[in-house]
């Protein structure tokens, strides 16, 4: 008993050392950051975006920064700039209502809005997926894990035949190989897979990396992407209805 | 009493009459031809007139040929009540050499029976004209395979295309010709047309005929497909690559120059054929490409090139305001459908443009566009253009289709409704919304700031914390284990149990020592030294007497000196039993010590 006791103790200092780094004081940034508002809120979105800008130049980030620097992107009527944004937002707090509803809106004023083109499974996927941030699964992975071995460890160590505590050890375990597929598929998709978004009014997709190659199709502005390779300034991409075609890098922004 | 008699009379005719119908069987040898060419194929039957269930039977030492099964051919007939049956076994034969050969007689065996064919004969002619000089290979050896060079004016490849100047992206069909003579050509495993600069379609269904080049008649087979240039400049087609199997015909030269047989129908009647696999490489192309004109090209285009016709068609053309129409717009033509983008609509303001469907069959490219009216005064659907490049013309042309005619009724509310929350968000041709909607306002809070590009999972301490379950998971592994043993086997649990016993009665006699109570002193010695040695030796505590003990001692190899100590020990126990006014303190301690030594000891030598 003393030992499991310990070994609670343990965890719990560095569980909380693990999430004291997540969690970082800095009050200058956060100065800058209220300074940025009042830009924006005084209409000088241009001060205001290049203001986010330099904030995120200093390695730090955070949903609202990326939110708010949507915000002054779509003031100054680049859609696409603030779907990137807007995108990165949604990687941290991806249930937040009013960035749903940005998100929502400035896909509905682009000129070709995203279809729904994915497969049933994919979708069921990516709406499981949406409605949490890596980190969240990646805690609620450990959680589900440290249940089901916990509970599997007292099961054993228990002189008697407890039903609750085999239950809780399948069920945890059951939720963890779960989670752990949802786990897998977020990093694969926002890790693995690089996203990028048209930040042009529109953009030649060619057949080949060069500028006199033929057009294969055409991306407008605001248009998600996935890109599958990079060949100088040109991006290899393929658009949401399976267009394959070579691009300009500085047509697009990775998410 | 009558079923009885129905089933002894079938079963006899099954048992007796079906054996009776075999022996009568005559087989037959045909063939389809009996004049042939080296190379050339002709079919032999084997025809079992009466049937037989006798397997197919093989034909492979047939001199002058080469023979395959191809399979077996059943007839029934029933004339008058009289039932016969054929059964007839198709081969493939190839001639390997001229001559006039004999095939058959052949004799089979089958259950008992014997068959015997008939006999033809066939004649086989060297290819051509029997020239030695019009054959394939007249120095080549019997049995010698002939390398691709020896047989490029028999077989060979030949790419072309139909334009040696084209414009990026324009159409190229390019057609490669296999042309093969006095040779068999039994399979093509790959064929391949590779080169930088172009894409390439699928190759069309092969055609085959039979062409005259430079006096001579070939066998061709034809393969066509469309390229594509993706960059301006010269590019290179090919070389076109092949690998087959072909049957090659040779013919065994004599070393007679001066022999009676010194004649070219006797090469062709020595020669032979022999399978043999082949690369067949063509010769390149260059075409020269050119870039789209700049001059003259229109906003709209799309990348189009080639020569294509628009066709416009809507339905339903009467509708109420917010219900959808599906305008259909058809491309059709010659050139490069990939690179066809959705024709432009012109004057959709009153509309709500949905993104098209696009469906690629085979010539015709079409574009199922969703527009809905939003008032009544939508009176047309949008004009279309599309505008393509025609190389023939040199030139960007505009097709236009004027709008047509609809008849949009005023929508009812709950129609309306329907529209606006319809989820696949229409877009409007404008980028005013008109519905009072705006983004969310800015957040004042900046939320949690984190390091760009780090997450949890990428944490070292994170992932050292999960062990922390496996470990847990382990040890109780291991305690579930060791508790099971403690239950199923009482000499291990017993044996654990020794070192505790001895330590609390030494402890109490120690206490008895203190108090110099001699009876109670030697009692507890006496319990303890048993039950220790009962738990440590696996036997019963009471049993545990000086003699046994000596002997457990011995068994397990323990030291002798041992054996002396519990001795004295036991004998110390008994004294104070029967004399005690002998014993004072001083021999109490001794007892004492000696125990402890005793109990230390056998600790120490558990195994």
């Amino acid at each position: 008993m003393k030992i499991i006791a310990g070994c609670a103790l343990i965890l719990m200092v560095i569980c909380g050392n693990v999430l004291a780094d997540q969690v970082i004081d800095h009050k200058e940034w956060i100065s800058s950051f209220h300074s940025a508002n009042e830009m924006y809120k005084q209409g000088k979105y241009e001060e205001a975006k290049d203001a986010y800008e330099s904030l995120l130049g200093q390695g730090l980030v955070s949903a609202n920064l990326y939110y708010n620097l949507g915000n002054c992107y779509f003031k100054l009527n680049r859609l696409g700039k603030a779907i990137v944004n807007y995108e990165r937002a949604k990687q941290i707090i991806p249930l937040n209502r009013e960035l749903q509803a940005n998100l929502a809106f400035v896909h509905s004023q682009l000129e070709n809005p995203p279809g729904q083109s994915q497969s049933l499974v994919k979708g069921i996927l990516n709406l499981s997926t949406d409605s949490f941030t890596i980190d969240q699964l990646t805690i609620i992975v450990s959680l589900f894990f440290f249940l089901s071995a916990g509970s599997s460890g007292i099961k054993l160590l228990s002189k008697r035949e407890f039903t609750w505590l085999r239950r809780t050890a399948l069920t945890s375990f059951m939720l963890l190989l779960l989670f752990g597929a949802l786990w897998g598929w977020k990093i694969y998709q926002t890790q693995v897979l690089k996203y990028g978004v048209t930040i042009m009014p529109q953009a030649e997709c060619r057949f080949a990396p060069e500028e006199t190659a033929v057009t294969r199709f055409r991306l407008s502005e605001g248009a998600k992407i996935i890109i599958l390779e990079s060949d100088g300034q040109w991006l290899h991409v393929k658009s949401g209805d399976n267009n394959i075609g070579w691009v300009q890098k500085s047509m697009i922004e990775i998410i | 009493m009558k079923r009885a008699s129905l089933a002894i009379l079938l079963m006899t005719f099954f048992v007796y009459i079906e054996p009776a119908i075999a022996k009568d069987i005559q087989v037959d040898l045909q063939v389809s031809s009996n004049e042939l060419e080296v190379g050339e194929s002709t079919e032999l039957y084997l025809v079992f007139n009466g049937g037989t269930d006798m397997p197919a039977p093989q034909l492979n030492d047939i001199n002058g040929f080469s023979c395959q099964y191809l399979g077996p051919a059943t007839q029934f007939s029933i004339v008058n009540g009289n039932y016969s049956k054929t059964v007839t076994h198709q081969y493939q034969l190839i001639p390997l050499k001229a001559g006039r050969f004999k095939i058959g007689p052949f004799s089979f065996s089958f259950n008992g029976d014997k068959f015997t064919t008939s006999a033809v004969e066939v004649t086989v002619n060297g290819q051509g004209q029997g020239s030695s000089s019009s054959g394939p290979a007249t120095t080549q050896q019997p049995g010698k395979v002939r390398n691709d060079e020896e047989l490029k004016d028999y077989v060979f490849l030949k790419l072309s295309a139909k334009k040696n100047k084209a414009y990026v992206n324009e159409r190229i069909p390019v057609t490669i010709k296999l042309y093969v003579r006095q040779l068999q050509i039994n399979g093509i495993q790959s064929l391949s047309l590779n080169g930088p600069g172009f894409v390439k379609e699928e190759f069309t269904k092969p055609k085959q005929y039979r062409e005259t080049l430079n006096g001579f008649e070939y066998a061709v087979v034809e393969f066509n497909t469309n390229l594509y240039a993706t960059n301006d400049g010269q590019i290179v087609i090919g070389p076109a690559e092949m690998n087959c199997s072909a049957l090659v015909v040779y013919k065994q030269k004599q070393n007679r120059r001066h022999s009676f047989f010194n004649d070219p129908f006797f090469d062709n009647f020595f020669g032979g054929a022999q399978q043999q696999s082949l690369k067949l490489i063509s010769d390149q192309l260059v075409t020269r490409i050119l870039s789209l004109p700049q001059e003259g090209k229109p906003r709209e285009f799309g990348g189009a090139v080639g020569n294509f016709a628009l066709r416009v068609t809507g339905s339903p053309l009467k509708v109420k305001a917010g219900d959808p129409i599906t305008l259909r717009m058809e491309v059709s033509g010659e050139g490069t459908f990939d690179s066809i983008t959705s024709p432009e609509l012109v004057n959709a303001e009153n509309f709500k443009l949905y993104k098209p469907e696009v469906k690629n069959n085979s010539g015709i490219k079409s574009f199922d566009q969703v527009i809905i009216p939003q008032t009544p005064e939508a009176t047309k659907t949008p004009k279309v253009k599309f505008v393509f490049f025609n190389p023939a013309a040199q030139k960007y042309i505009t097709l236009e289709k004027e709008g047509i005619p609809v008849s949009v009724s005023p929508a009812d509310e709950k129609g309306a409704k329907m529209v606006d929350s319809s989820p696949t968000r229409p877009f409007t041709s404008g980028k005013s919304e008109g519905l009072g909607r705006d983004i969310e306002f800015i957040k004042d809070d900046p939320g949690e700031i984190k390091t760009s590009g780090v997450y949890l999972y990428q944490n070292g301490i994170f992932w050292l914390v999960q062990f922390f379950p496996i470990i847990f998971v382990t040890l109780a592994f291991i305690s579930n284990r060791q508790r099971a043993r403690w239950s199923n086997d009482q000499t291990y649990a017993r044996k654990l149990r020794a070192p505790k016993i001895a330590r609390a009665g030494l402890k109490k006699a120690g206490a008895l020592l203190r108090q110099n109570k001699t009876a109670e002193f030697y009692n507890t010695i006496f319990k303890t030294l048993q039950e220790y040695l009962g738990h440590r030796f696996g036997r019963p505590s009471a049993g545990m007497v000086s003699d046994i003990v000596e002997d457990l001692i011995a068994s397990a190899g323990l030291d002798a000196g041992l054996a002396v100590k519990l001795r004295a020990c036991f004998s110390d126990c008994d004294l104070a039993r029967y004399a005690s006014a002998r014993i004072d303190q001083n021999m109490m301690s001794g007892t004492l010590k000696n125990l402890e030594e005793i109990i230390e000891y056998l600790e120490k030598n558990k195994s």
